[in-house]
């Protein structure tokens, strides 16, 4: 009786990362927005709280700026330069926009708090990353629409693709993630009892200090090179705004709104991210008087936060794989 | 492996919950039809797009000599575009006497393009005729996920069609916060949303409501 309680445990258990895989894939599913309002333009996918009076706030805002940005660069074409109040306005767009719905904070900061980063590489990944997003808002309506005259709903379609281009990449650097912190887990065990594996450990709990291995310089490089591909997929905004901007002959003007944007989106992101560090190290300064149980919870942590990149990206490109492209 | 189940269970549930910001601004216009026999038949919208996403929907477009777009140029949009708005309810949400009512697929729908905007213009005929009475009929037009922006124009933002006999209107416009209000919000003060439904879309927060009640 007692064997096959067991037998049927561990069926479980091998069944389980498959259900999980399936559950998520599910939940991308349903989540799919079939079609977008008119059809035209493709609105963010978007991870949301609860609906907050915070969040109505910020989804308000956003909205202003975005109309009070429109009607900037409407007279920058009577002015014939981006005035201040362009960029200032694109600015408060992008700080607005960043803080609302939308996963790229989620996976940065999530990224950040699986790793040991300092405060300085969490606002240099932000800053990037904006600027990823911003150059490739740019650079997909410089080609497609300034020299290949290609129908909104063309541009639509490229929006898709990088969309699941820049979901497939989180989805890889989670899992890869993982991966390392499952195994860097499963090292401070085996060290600790003596089992097989401990040797892919750098450190042990008996180095006096708890030392968290961490990954090698290169390793870390590459997958912030991920992370940043996950900003290939430009804002809505930002391309509307300069579709606009080159149909009324002020391309610049509409550049110039575009970094702005940019800036303000890499303030909110590096104020989130830097919270993620601040978070990490201190979890790790609790769990630092070498207990095994501390370490325990922070490898613990790390994973758990490695996975919720890993399911965001997996649950966001099931939500857009089966989406017909124009 | 079990928490991590409800981890994914919950992420599920965050993603995707319907709430973007708008890309959209529609002016909205709209037309309660009625037919001989006093009975409604359903809603002309006419709605005004701002002018970047007119100039986004248009982009690649084949333009006429004077650069504005002809109504058969602009036919293959337009068509796009109603049947897109079908997966929405076409932003239409009516009741007669608080019981829903259904629309049909929209007729004759068209675009046209003015002084660089484009209007997009259809007939959404109800279900079936519905006799009126002393019932009101509520008519509200907003996008519950807020990714467009809807709001009534100035002028005749609604009109009746052929209405029965002493039949009155009444449009409700979203009421802009008032100044204590917005200084409420500046400190991200409850109070500045004790209107909003905490349960509801967000969208319904920007509701247009447009009624009419007939003797």
């Amino acid at each position: 009786m007692i064997a096959g309680t067991g037998r049927f445990a561990k069926r479980v258990a091998q069944a389980a990362p498959a259900v999980l895989v399936l559950l998520m894939l599910m939940a991308g599913e349903a989540l799919a927005q079939k079609s977008t309002p008119f059809g035209i333009s493709r609105p963010e996918q978007s991870i949301t709280g609860p609906a907050s009076p915070f969040l109505a706030w910020i989804l308000t805002e956003t909205a202003r700026y975005y109309q009070l940005l429109v009607d900037a660069l409407k007279e920058s074409k009577q002015n014939g330069t981006a005035s201040l109040a362009l960029i200032t306005l694109s600015f408060g767009y992008g700080v607005f926009h960043a803080a609302g719905p939308g996963h790229g904070k989620a996976v940065i900061s999530s990224y950040l708090f699986a790793n040991d980063e300092a405060v300085k590489r969490g606002i240099a990944l932000s800053g990037a990353f904006a600027l990823v997003q911003a150059l490739s808002a740019i650079a997909m309506v410089s080609v497609l629409a300034a020299i290949l005259n290609v129908t909104a709903q063309t541009m639509d379609a490229s929006t898709l693709m990088l969309e699941r281009l820049s979901n497939f990449m989180v989805m890889a650097v989670g899992a890869w993630l993982f991966w390392r912190k499952g195994r860097a887990l499963w090292g401070l065990i085996a060290a600790r009892f003596g089992l097989p594996g401990a040797s892919i450990h750098v450190h042990d709990a008996n180095c006096g200090h708890l030392a968290l291995p961490t990954d090698s310089d290169t390793a870390k490089r590459n997958n912030m090179r991920a992370i940043l591909a996950a900003g290939l997929r430009p804002c809505t905004g930002a391309i509307i705004v300069l579709v606009f901007a080159w149909r009324q002959g002020i391309y610049g003007s509409g550049i110039i709104a575009t970094f702005a944007m940019g800036l303000g989106t890499a303030l909110t992101i590096a104020v989130i991210a830097t919270v993620a560090v601040m978070a990490k190290s201190l979890a790790v300064r609790l769990a630092a008087p070498q207990s095994f149980a501390a370490a325990i919870t922070v490898r613990t942590l790390e994973m758990g936060l490695a996975f919720m990149v890993f399911a965001l990206g997996l649950i966001l490109l099931a939500g857009v794989i089966n989406l017909p492209s124009a | 492996m079990r928490s991590l189940l409800l981890a994914t269970v919950l992420l599920g549930c965050l993603i995707g919950r319907a709430a973007a910001h708008p890309h959209v601004f529609v002016n909205s216009a709209s037309e309660i039809v009625y037919d001989d026999k006093g009975r409604v038949t359903g809603v002309k919208q006419h709605w005004t797009f701002d002018e970047a996403f007119s100039s986004y929907a248009t982009q690649g477009l084949q333009q006429s000599a004077n650069g504005g777009y002809t109504r058969e140029a602009l036919a293959p949009l337009a068509q796009t575009n109603v049947e897109n708005l079908k997966d929405f309810g076409y932003f239409t949400f009516a009741k007669l006497g608080g019981k829903e009512l259904l629309f049909k697929d929209p007729v004759d729908p068209y675009l046209d393009f003015t002084n660089g905007v484009l209007t997009l213009h259809f007939f959404l005929p109800l279900s079936s005729p519905q006799t009126q009475g002393q019932k009101a009929l509520a008519i509200q037009i907003y996008d519950p996920t807020y990714y467009v922006a809807f709001s009534l124009q100035d002028d005749n933002p609604a009109k009746l069609d052929g209405p029965p006999q002493g039949c009155a209107l009444n449009v409700i416009r979203p009421k802009p916060p008032s100044e204590d209000q917005k200084a409420a919000a500046l400190q991200l003060d409850e109070a500045y949303f004790s209107a909003l439904d905490q349960n509801k879309d967000f969208g319904a927060k920007f509701a247009n409501n447009i009624q009419v009640n007939c003797p």
